[in-house]
């Protein structure tokens, strides 16, 4: 037993480490302060989801019986989230975690070992249940009678909401692991995976009104639905209404699955474990001829092979300007719709004529979200020795950073502007201004983010989510990007008022230009001194 | 063909190399050793442009690495200690990237890999990313790459560890082929009856400083080199 809690205690530490509250205090105290801001947004979401669920069935007859429906809602959304969550982040802590080779070597059972590795996945998601059922925990006593006794049990089956939900994605992430072993092309599977899973992610957010109202109307019949198939929610319902048996048998069933799977599992945790390290080799290369290439192209290459290599790195760069091309062939398909629906506001005046400036802003500010120069540098890491003993020269290695972002980004940038075009019947110049604009913005902020890695790198780090999500670099490059995109976009309205679209467009079009060189200037300067003297141990 | 002059290079107030000088010519196998954290690494780095020195010149066939950094790089080829290489590229891909950047035409490309490849035994793995490579083969690795773009000046910095023993003699002969056509081998080591046996000049850093330095037959002496760095390191 003290075995197995100094086990969970190292799990949790090492779920803590990899989202880098154990950094120096400055930077300790700034993460704990961003987690703090994100769960604060996640509750507050949850929150007015909650509120606008109870409002709802408030007008309802029976209320005291419907009112746990909002609840079992809200519970079957936490496990959904906690089951997709799981299945994307349980193979690295199960599997993958840096200390396995060592535990598997020392006097402890593999039951033992895997518990405290799936305690740790529990303890990430659990963050999710408190976020999400805590409101809503809240608003069910506001809006009901408060029972001490079903408080109590309400609390306690929020610390219990993870674990079915954890325990099938693990399940889960487990066969896909063992399934994908010998599969090389794992990393473009993931990458599909995430942009799936975030076009669903932002279908839903989209449209969240319209879900929730659906949720409303159709509590009953959602209720019977979640309850019929998934047991945790019957049992959760009827501990809302007081019934302790019933409590018990959610701790049982909550419980009981979890110790059975790990069990089950445990078996096989070696060769799950192999199977999660192992990476696709292939022992028969037959030696052809090679080609020669330039050095552009060589350092284009491997600057593309590097940003394709990493989901998370392509998901938090040109995932934006992905999501908007996906909107864009929604907007051209349901042109009629989207057309009509400008009508609806008369008093804004006739917005059919603002379609291309609306274009030309949503492009041109998407673009400047999406640039991958902000943690390029960092992600050299160890290898800056490469690029650094090499004859070329600093100027060409951030020419080949930035490029990278025109060669991802263009392509999108130009089929949007080309749908625009035939939908809306734009000319040749407001074609190419919705192709010149973004793309300069992009450059720009390519430019930016590079100025930022080097203002801010960081060559030590042990997974790319550090570099590529959570530096200041990425942080500050996004932010400065969109301040600047926000007043482009306020002088080019400020010009429209009194000009015309182009006109106003041409003018940013300018001012980027201006951003551009400016950037070049500090780039050629003091980039290329802050380059030169980057090592990796800054 | 490598001259490095009062080299000095300084982390915050720690002096790691200390007003260093000295010459590898071509045809030397100069072996540098040193104990741990004595400047052997921080020399090599700063002499292969990997890291900024403060103060001192150094120079490669007369090319300053200061002045004319690319010209100069385009003379030697640099293996680190630890192979950190970009695991996302195969094998192969790595290899066609560090000859594209050092402009090698396909026919030497083609030749240089299958040669290199084959004595090293690495030629059946080269489809495979280098993710999936022991840290023996990504050494090796990163020699091939090396000596691919047939460079002048070979700078080492501890190669023979990680090496298995049959890869360690194929390097030490390759080494001395280098020299006998005219290039230059300048490596740091902690194996001393490897330096004795195999280079031609050694030199002994303690503390940032060179302590000793010339022909091993001279530095060397009637005694060892294990023995000759003990009474040094003492000092």
């Amino acid at each position: 037993m003290k075995k197995t809690l100094l086990l969970i205690k190292a799990a949790i530490n090492a779920a803590l480490s990899n989202t880098q509250v154990s950094e120096s205090p400055k930077k300790k105290y700034l993460y704990i302060g961003l987690y703090i801001f994100l769960a604060l947004y996640m509750g507050a979401i949850s929150f007015s989801m909650s509120i606008m669920m109870f409002e709802q069935m408030a007008v309802l007859p029976n209320l005291e019986a419907i009112m746990g429906f909002s609840s079992v809602i809200m519970l079957f959304v936490t496990s959904v989230l906690i089951f997709s969550t799981s299945l994307f982040s349980a193979s690295n802590m199960l599997f993958k975690a840096k200390d396995l080779e060592m535990q598997l070597a020392m006097p402890l059972t593999h039951f033992n070992i895997v518990l405290a590795k799936f305690m740790g996945v529990y303890f990430m998601n659990l963050l999710f249940s408190l976020v999400i059922m805590l409101p809503n925990c809240v608003l069910y006593f506001i809006y009901t009678e408060f029972n001490a006794g079903v408080f109590v049990m309400f609390l306690l089956s929020i610390l219990l909401i993870p674990l079915i939900p954890c325990i099938f994605g693990s399940a889960l992430s487990a066969l896909i692991t063992y399934g994908l072993r010998k599969f090389r092309y794992k990393n473009f599977l993931t990458l599909i995976f995430s942009f799936a899973f975030f076009f669903l992610y932002f279908k839903f957010f989209g449209n969240i009104e319209g879900y929730i109202n659906y949720i409303a109307n159709s509590a009953d019949e959602l209720f019977s639905n979640i309850t019929s198939f998934y047991l945790p929610a019957l049992l959760f319902s009827k501990t809302l209404s007081g019934d302790f048996l019933y409590f018990l048998l959610y701790i049982a069933l909550s419980i009981l699955p979890v110790l059975l799977l790990l069990w089950a599992l445990t078996p096989f945790y070696s060769k799950l474990v192999a199977a999660a390290n192992q990476t696709f080799v292939k022992s028969d290369f037959k030696f052809k001829v090679q080609k020669a290439g330039s050095r552009t192209t060589a350092m284009l290459k491997k600057e593309i092979s590097m940003f394709f290599s990493s989901a998370i790195y392509v998901m938090n760069t040109i995932f934006m300007l992905v999501l908007l091309t996906g909107f864009s062939v929604y907007v051209i398909i349901s042109k009629d719709k989207f057309l009509t629906s400008l009508e609806m506001f008369p008093e804004l005046g006739d917005l059919s004529s603002l379609i291309f400036p609306f274009a030309l802003a949503a492009l041109m500010a998407t673009a400047a979200m999406s640039a991958t120069t902000a943690s390029s540098i960092s992600l050299e890491g160890k290898k800056l020795w490469i690029y650094k003993s090499s004859p070329v020269t600093t100027a060409e290695i951030f020419n080949a950073k930035i490029l990278v972002t025109m060669v991802v980004a263009v392509p999108l940038i130009v089929i949007n502007a080309v749908m625009y075009t035939f939908a809306f019947s734009f000319d040749v110049v407001q074609l190419l201004l919705l192709i010149f604009v973004p793309s300069v913005a992009i450059y720009v902020a390519a430019q930016l983010g590079l100025i930022f890695n080097l203002l801010f790198p960081k060559l030590e780090w042990k997974n790319e989510a550090m570099v590529v999500k959570n530096s200041t670099s990425a942080i500050l490059s996004l932010l400065t990007a969109m301040l600047i995109a926000v007043l482009l976009i306020y002088v080019g309205y400020n010009i429209l008022v009194v000009s015309t679209d182009t006109i106003a467009a041409a003018s940013v079009l300018a001012i980027l230009c201006v951003f551009l060189f400016a950037f070049y200037m500090i780039l050629k300067t003091f980039g290329t001194k802050k380059f030169d003297n980057l090592t990796a141990n800054s | 063909m490598l001259q490095i002059k009062n080299l000095t290079k300084k982390y915050g107030k720690k002096l790691a190399v200390d007003d260093l000088t000295l010459h590898v010519n071509s045809g030397d196998i100069y072996g540098f050793i040193g104990h741990n954290g004595a400047g052997k690494t921080t020399t090599i780095k700063a002499a292969t442009g990997v890291i900024p020195f403060d103060e001192g010149e150094i120079s490669i066939n007369g090319i300053s690495l200061k002045s004319d950094p690319v010209k100069a790089k385009m003379q030697f080829a640099f293996i680190p200690d630890s192979p950190d290489l970009y695991d996302n590229m195969t094998g192969i891909k790595f290899l066609n990237f560090i000859c594209d950047i050092y402009e090698v035409d396909a026919v030497t490309k083609s030749e240089n890999i299958k040669k290199y490849g084959d004595v090293f035994e690495l030629t059946s793995v080269l489809g495979s990313p280098i993710s999936s490579y022991s840290h023996g083969m990504k050494q090796k690795l990163a020699i091939i790459a090396a000596l691919s773009h047939n460079p002048k000046l070979l700078v080492l910095d501890e190669p023979f560890v990680g090496l298995d023993p049959k890869a360690s003699f194929t390097l030490k002969e390759i080494m001395k082929d280098l020299c006998n056509n005219g290039g230059a081998v300048f490596f740091s080591t902690h194996v001393l009856e490897v330096a004795e046996k195999l280079c031609t000049r050694i030199a002994i850093i303690k503390n940032g400083k060179l302590v000793r330095e010339g022909e091993t037959s001279v530095v060397v002496g009637d005694s060892s080199l294990e023995h000759i760095f003990l009474e040094l390191i003492k000092e």
